[in-house]
C-alpha cells in the first residue's frame, strides 16, 4: 500500500474517532472570561506582594520556557556552515535586524533590535498557543462547578498585553530622553516657550501683537498636551489591540465548533494563525517605529496608528 | 480594572517575565547568531579577497611563465643560429684546408713535371750530343782530331744552350 493511502486511512480513522468522542463524551467548556482565572491554591507568597498564579501566567512561563529551549537548541548546533535549523533562525534574526536597521537607522538598530525581536517572539508564540484554545479550554480544574482551564494564551490576559505596552512606551520615552536630553525631550510635550516671547513683546524688546502671540502660544501648548496624551494612549492602543484581536480569536475558535464541528473551524484556525503572526509583527514593528521617532531629531514628529 | 483582570502584582510579574526573557534571548539567541553572521561575513570577505589575490598571482605567474617561455625560445633560436654559424665556419675551414691541400698537390705535381721535363731535356741533350758526336765522327772522323772535335761540339752546345734558354 502506498504512503498516500496510509495517510488517507489515518485521516479517516482520526475523523471517526473525533466523531465518536464528540458523541460519547460530550465535554463541557470553560466559560469565557475576560480576566485570567487564578489557579486555586497556587500563590507565590511574597509578603505584601502575593502573586496569584493565573492560568495565563503559567502559560507565560511555558512560553518563555519553550522560547528559551528553542534558543538553546538553535545555539547548540551553531556553526559557520549552517544547517537547516540554523538557517531558519538566522533568517528570522537577520530579517528582524535588517528591519530594525531600516526603521531605526544603523545607530540605534543594535539597541532596538533585541527589544522588538523579543516582543515579536514572545507575542507570536503566545498568540499561536491561542490556537490550542479549543483543547486548552477543556483541560482544567473543577472549582465550584466551573472549569478553570490550566492553560490560557497570555495574549488574552490584559496583564500580559499592558505589561508589554508599558515596556514599549516607557522604553520609548527612555531612549527619547537619552537621545535628546530630558529637557529637550519633554519640551516636545510641554510647550511654554511662547511665554518668554510674550514677555519680550510686552516689555517692548520685540515688536509684535501680544494677542497673536498668546493665541499662537496657547495653540502650541495645546498641541503639546495632545502629543502627551497620544503618548499615554499608546499604552492603551498597544495593549487592547493585541488583547482584542487574540481574545476575539479565542472566542471565535471556541464558539465555531459548536455551530459547525467539522472543517469550518480549520478555516478559522488558519485565519487565527495569520492574525497571531500579524499582531505580533505589528506590536514589534510599532515599538520599533515609535522608538525611532522618539530618538529622531525634531521635524519628524508623530505618526498616526 | 478588577473586571478586566488587571492587577498590579500580575502586571509587574509579566513585566519581570519580559525582562527575564529579553536578557536570556539576547544572551542565548541574538548575540550568538549575530556574531556568527558577522564572523561568516568576515570569512566570506576574506575568502573573496583571497580568491582575488590568488587569481592575481596566477595571472602574474602566467605572465612570468610566458616571459620565460619566450626567453627560452629566443635562447634556443640563438643557439641554433650560432651552431649554424659554427658549422659554416667549420665548413669553410675544411674547404680552405682541402683547397690548400689540392693546391699543394698540384704544385707538387707541377714541380715533379718540371723536374721530369728538365731531366728529360738534359737526357735528350746528352743523347743529342752523343748522336751528333757519332754523326760528326762518321762525317769528319778523319779531318779533326779528338780534342778539336770536342771543342767544336762544346761551342755548338753552348750555342744551343743559349738558344734553349732563350726559348
Amino acid at each position: 500500500m502506498s504512503k498516500t493511502w496510509l495517510y488517507a486511512l489515518g485521516a479517516i480513522v482520526a475523523l471517526v474517532l473525533i466523531v465518536a468522542i464528540r458523541i460519547y463524551f460530550p465535554f463541557a467548556v470553560a466559560p469565557i472570561k475576560v480576566a485570567a482565572e487564578p489557579l486555586p491554591g497556587l500563590v507565590i507568597p511574597i509578603p505584601g506582594f502575593p502573586i496569584p498564579i493565573t492560568n495565563s501566567l503559567l502559560t507565560t512561563w511555558l512560553t518563555m520556557l519553550i522560547l528559551i529551549l528553542l534558543a538553546l537548541w538553535v545555539r547548540s548546533g551553531l556553526q559557520s556552515v549552517p544547517n537547516r535549523k540554523q538557517n531558519a533562525a538566522e533568517m528570522l534574526v537577520e530579517g528582524f535586524s535588517g528591519l530594525a536597521e531600516g526603521i531605526a537607522g544603523p545607530k540605534w538598530a543594535p539597541t532596538f533590535f533585541p527589544i522588538a525581536m523579543t516582543i515579536f517572539l514572545f507575542v507570536l508564540l503566545s498568540n499561536w498557543l491561542d490556537l490550542l484554545t479549543p483543547i486548552l479550554a477543556a483541560v482544567g480544574i473543577q472549582e465550584q462547578g466551573e472549569i478553570i482551564p490550566i492553560l490560557r494564551s497570555p495574549s488574552t490576559d490584559l496583564n500580559f498585553t499592558v505589561g508589554l505596552a508599558l515596556i514599549s512606551v516607557v522604553l520609548t520615552q527612555y531612549y527619547g530622553m537619552r537621545a535628546h536630553g530630558w529637557i529637550r525631550y519633554w519640551g516636545r510635550f510641554i510647550k511654554i516657550g511662547w511665554v518668554g516671547n510674550l514677555i519680550a513683546v510686552l516689555t517692548g524688546k520685540r515688536k509684535g501683537n501680544p494677542g497673536a502671540v498668546i493665541a499662537m502660544g496657547l495653540i502650541d501648548t495645546f498641541m503639546g498636551l495632545i502629543e502627551l496624551i497620544s503618548e499615554i494612549a499608546k499604552i492603551l492602543s498597544f495593549s487592547f489591540r493585541l488583547f482584542g484581536n487574540i481574545f476575539a480569536g479565542e472566542v471565535v475558535l471556541l464558539v465555531i465548533p459548536f455551530l459547525l464541528s467539522f472543517l469550518v473551524p480549520l478555516i478559522f484556525m488558519g485565519l487565527e494563525t495569520f492574525v497571531g503572526l500579524i499582531q505580533a509583527f505589528i506590536f514589534a514593528v510599532l515599538t520599533l517605529a515609535f522608538m525611532s521617532l522618539a530618538v529622531a531629531s525634531h521635524g519628524a514628529e508623530h505618526e498616526a496608528h | 480594572m478588577e473586571a478586566l483582570g488587571i492587577s498590579p502584582n500580575l502586571l509587574l510579574t509579566q513585566i519581570l517575565n519580559f525582562i527575564i526573557l529579553f536578557i536570556l534571548l539576547r544572551l542565548l539567541l541574538y548575540k550568538p547568531i549575530l556574531s556568527m553572521l558577522d564572523s561568516r561575513k568576515q570569512k566570506i570577505q576574506e575568502s573573496l579577497e583571497y580568491a582575488e589575490r590568488v587569481k592575481r598571482d596566477a595571472a602574474e605567474q602566467q605572465k612570468e611563465f610566458d616571459r620565460k617561455l619566450e626567453e627560452a625560445r629566443h635562447a634556443a633560436q640563438a643557439a641554433a643560429a650560432s651552431a649554424a654559424q659554427v658549422g659554416e665556419k667549420e665548413r669553410e675551414v675544411i674547404l680552405a684546408q682541402a683547397r690548400e691541400e689540392a693546391r699543394q698537390m698540384i704544385e707538387q705535381a707541377k714541380g715533379q713535371i718540371e723536374y721530369e721535363r728538365k731531366q728529360m731535356m738534359s737526357d735528350l741533350r746528352e743523347q743529342v750530343v752523343r748522336l751528333s758526336l757519332l754523326a760528326a765522327q762518321r762525317v769528319v772522323s778523319q779531318s779533326l782530331d779528338d780534342s778539336a772535335h770536342r771543342q767544336l761540339v762544346s761551342e755548338f752546345l753552348a750555342q744551343t744552350d743559349e738558344l734553349g734558354k732563350q726559348n
